[in-house]
């Protein structure tokens, strides 16, 4: 009796040796989580912020500043062919907008939304139809996405998001 | 008979009793409950362990990003990069404990393989002209 005794002692403590192990095991797993998706965001908002200001500063396969080719296009109510052709156009925004897609953390997820007079627009690359701009919200496939979205007004109309999808 | 209860009492006395019932010394009676403990005890200080290199490893990420984001506030201070690395960067990283390169555009080849790497798109004045450019920040443990 006293050795059954003794291996039940032993089982027990077993039975709380494993359970702190695996509460330490929990803890770590959720250690940091909070910091470090604040800290992700942090990045994020400086990559838009970053890309926003290096956008002020580019021209497009014309020479043209790329601001202005938008924002002459959004004071007056430009339709989604004409921004979407101006975005996929080589000879037009092409290698800009590649250049944001090729330097985003987001890669291919990042999309350029527009708010201009009448105009509401999101413009990037979708799984199923390939560059697009689509009018108001980005494609059904990100609804549920976390998303981080830095902004500049370049008129008093017009306004350019930048939107990152993860 | 009184030769048998003569042995019986002789065993007794000499603490061998035991031994005939399965008595097989005082660590060998003991080793079921031992091998319990010590199980416990090494899922126990597993769990310590691997706890402890979680934490760290995770400590060790969120300094990496933290630092690539400190990096390039120095780098991009004025706006634009002027000069890609510049000698307040190097404190920065010293600072956060990390050793960092910065490249423009396909430059980031050149990371070391053990380098995690944060990438920016930036204006770029070092040329002269001012260019839309892919900053790739590489940061590393010290």
């Amino acid at each position: 009796m006293k050795g059954q005794a003794a291996v039940m002692d032993g089982l027990i403590f077993m039975l709380i040796a494993s359970g702190a192990a695996t509460l330490l095991l929990f803890t770590s797993s959720l250690y940091a989580t909070s910091t470090n998706s604040q800290i992700v965001s942090i990045y994020n908002q400086e990559y838009g912020g970053n890309a926003l200001v290096a956008l002020h500063y580019a021209k497009d396969g014309k020479g043209r500043w790329f601001w202005n080719e938008l924002r002459n296009r959004l004071d007056v109510g430009a339709s989604q062919t004409d921004l979407s052709y101006y975005l996929s156009d080589a000879s037009q925004g092409k290698q800009v907008f590649e250049n944001l897609t090729y330097s985003s953390p987001a890669g291919e997820n990042t999309y350029l939304c527009f708010k201009g007079i009448g105009s509401n627009y999101c413009c990037g690359k979708n799984m199923t139809s390939g560059f697009s701009c689509l009018r108001n919200n980005p494609p059904d496939e990100f609804v549920n996405r976390t998303v981080y979205t830095s902004s500049v007004k370049i008129t008093s109309d017009v306004t350019i998001f930048l939107k990152l999808f993860y | 008979m009184l030769k048998g209860m003569q042995d019986e009492h002789i065993y007794q006395l000499r603490g061998l009793y035991d031994m005939r019932k399965g008595f097989i010394g005082p660590l060998g009676d003991d080793l079921p409950s031992i091998i319990s403990i010590m199980l416990a005890l090494g899922l126990f200080f597993s769990g310590v362990v691997y706890s402890l290199n979680t934490y760290n490893q995770k400590i060790g990420d969120m300094e990496l990003l933290k630092g690539s984001i400190e990096i390039q506030r120095v780098i991009l201070e004025n706006g634009f990069v002027s000069v890609l690395k510049p000698k307040k960067a190097d404190n920065a990283a010293y600072s956060y404990g990390l050793l960092y390169d910065a490249y423009l555009n396909d430059g980031a080849n050149s990371c070391p393989a053990k380098a995690h790497k944060f990438s920016y798109l930036i204006a770029d004045s070092s040329s002269g002209d001012m260019e839309m450019a892919k900053l790739v920040i590489c940061t590393w443990k010290r």
